[in-house]
């Protein structure tokens, strides 16, 4: 990768990377600095990195980051599963969005990685093994059970409003 | 009750035995659809059942009706195939198999709609300090200085190598040095030189007085023939000069001492042809050169096989320019070479520096 194209990778993915850790650890600094420390191992890794393959570096770099912080500040609680009964909810929330980010905040933190990478970056199933090491139908799983928690979520917040 | 691998038997004779409702039917075949290696045990059970009854109404078929193809969604699995459908995993058959399961089921629409807003959309999160992530190429500007003085030094010590007076001499390296000491008992003479390791010791003495010596200018060397002749004089050091210059008359002939009147043929190490002999009383009748200039052109001749003229070679300075660009490339990752073109003669007449990026070619003087 040359310094262009790296330079170009700031340009195209900074934002998506920030974006993926800001909304998992909801910490603006320690956002930053992953993005920070995450370009930063690109670049030092940039004579093997080959362009094509910058994006999806970047998010497994970021990703392992993220999970090894939020393991070790247990921000996160039970890392496996959510409480699924913790469908608990302000009734100040201003639109569905709001809710809705409220919802993935509950999620245990590998649920809502693969998720976000699934909506935000439209990665597939294998592209989300590669990035977080999980297995496919791990993925899958994660995947199916955000989907319940946050539709059961949504559901008794429109049942309240 | 669900049907599954634990049951599907029960399921099969009491389809067969018409005990199913219409709803355990439709499960049933659905069931059937998912696990087609099951089949054939199905077609079994018929078959064991036609067997069973000897007696057999054979018109059963046009008393029934066709069976409409049931859905494989069901209340229990509803979810997963709403969750598939937002996913995208769904095939173009399991969607039309969705679409009627909704139609029929409108209650699971809403369903649908919270799986569809559990989807997340792009934010407008951006990072704004971009430019502190970006890299330039910057070179500390103690490498720049330094490789702009390197890079000036290269260039201009390649061109005085390249072009230089014929001051520096080809050294030739494929003989081995060592010392030689020629003597002549008989005659009280003995002559030592080390003309490759220690070129400027050489020196013819009389043994019987072996504080006369004569330094290295004192030799000098003549080609006859295929031959290298070594010669001793005992001369000034002008006037040996004045030989080697071609300055010399008859009327300033150099003398050679008397003492030495006869040394003995030896052998170099790596050149059997030279021989080494008395120059008796003048000059006259060979072309002299400085000892140094005259093993030189012999060496070189022989290594090439050619006649060529006692001159400087370039192939010394050819050798340093190349130690020189391979010293830069080493330093400063660069890969330019130097390419010398060679002549029938073995004379390099052209030189090129190539490079990735750039390839300059230039004659070289003909000397």
């Amino acid at each position: 990768m040359t310094v262009s194209e790296y330079n170009q990778c700031v340009d195209l993915y900074a934002d998506n990377v920030y974006r993926f850790v800001l909304k998992n650890i909801k910490d603006v600094d320690k956002a930053k600095d992953i993005v920070q420390d995450t370009y930063e191992k690109m670049w030092l890794k940039r004579l093997s990195v080959q362009a094509e393959k910058a994006k999806s570096y970047m998010f497994t770099a970021a990703y392992r980051t993220l999970i090894d912080l939020v393991r070790r500040e247990k921000k996160q609680g039970n890392m496996d599963e959510a409480n699924y009964n913790d469908l608990s909810h302000s009734s100040q929330y201003s639109d569905l969005n709001e809710v809705l980010h409220n919802a993935i905040d509950k999620l245990p933190a590998d649920q809502k990685a693969v998720t976000m990478l699934r909506d935000y970056e439209g990665y597939s199933y294998k592209e989300i093994e590669e990035i977080t090491g999980l297995k496919e139908a791990q993925v899958k799983v994660y995947i199916y059970r955000a989907r319940k928690f946050l539709k059961n979520y949504l559901g008794s917040v429109e049942a309240v409003i | 009750m669900d049907i599954n691998k634990l049951n599907y038997e029960l399921y099969f004779v009491d389809y067969h035995e018409e005990s199913l409702s219409t709803e355990q039917v439709a499960e049933l075949m659905a069931f059937l659809e998912q696990h087609a290696d099951l089949k054939a045990e199905f077609e079994d059970y018929s078959e064991l059942e036609s067997i069973a009854h000897d007696i057999e109404f054979k018109e059963k078929d046009a008393l029934k009706k066709i069976v409409v193809p049931t859905l494989s969604i069901n209340e229990s699995n509803a979810e997963q195939y709403l969750i598939a459908n937002i996913e995208g995993d769904l095939s173009s058959n399991e969607q039309k198999e969705l679409n009627s399961f909704l139609s029929a089921n409108p209650i699971y629409k809403s369903d649908q709609n919270l799986f569809k807003k559990s989807k997340l959309t792009g934010a407008s999160i951006v990072f704004n300090n971009k430019r502190s992530l970006k890299k330039s190429v910057v070179i500390p500007l103690w490498i720049k200085r330094t490789s702009q003085i390197a890079a000036a030094a290269a260039i201009v010590l390649f061109a005085v190598v390249i072009f230089s007076p014929d001051n520096i001499s080809y050294t030739p390296r494929l003989v081995t040095a060592e010392a030689k000491t020629i003597s002549d008992p008989a005659k009280g003479v003995q002559l030592e030189y080390d003309l490759f390791e220690k070129p400027n010791i050489a020196a013819a003495h009389n043994i019987a007085s072996p504080k006369k010596t004569l330094p290295i200018e004192n030799l000098l060397a003549a080609e006859n023939d295929s031959e290298l002749i070594i010669q001793a004089v005992n001369s000034p050091k002008e006037k040996i000069e004045a030989l080697l210059a071609n300055k010399s008359d008859d009327n300033d002939k150099i003398e050679a001492p008397k003492e030495i009147t006869t040394l003995e043929e030896e052998v170099l190490a790596d050149v059997s042809s030279i021989t080494v002999e008395h120059f008796k009383t003048g000059v006259a009748d060979r072309d002299h050169v400085s000892i140094k200039q005259g093993m030189t052109a012999f060496l070189k001749k022989r290594l090439l096989k050619k006649d060529v003229d006692i001159i400087k070679s370039h192939i010394l300075n050819l050798e340093l320019a190349h130690t020189l660009i391979q010293s830069v490339n080493k330093v400063f990752g660069t890969s330019v070479n130097l390419e010398p073109t060679y002549n029938d003669e073995g004379d390099m007449i052209a030189y090129a520096l190539e490079s990735n990026t750039f390839e300059l070619q230039r004659n070289t003087k003909n000397k």
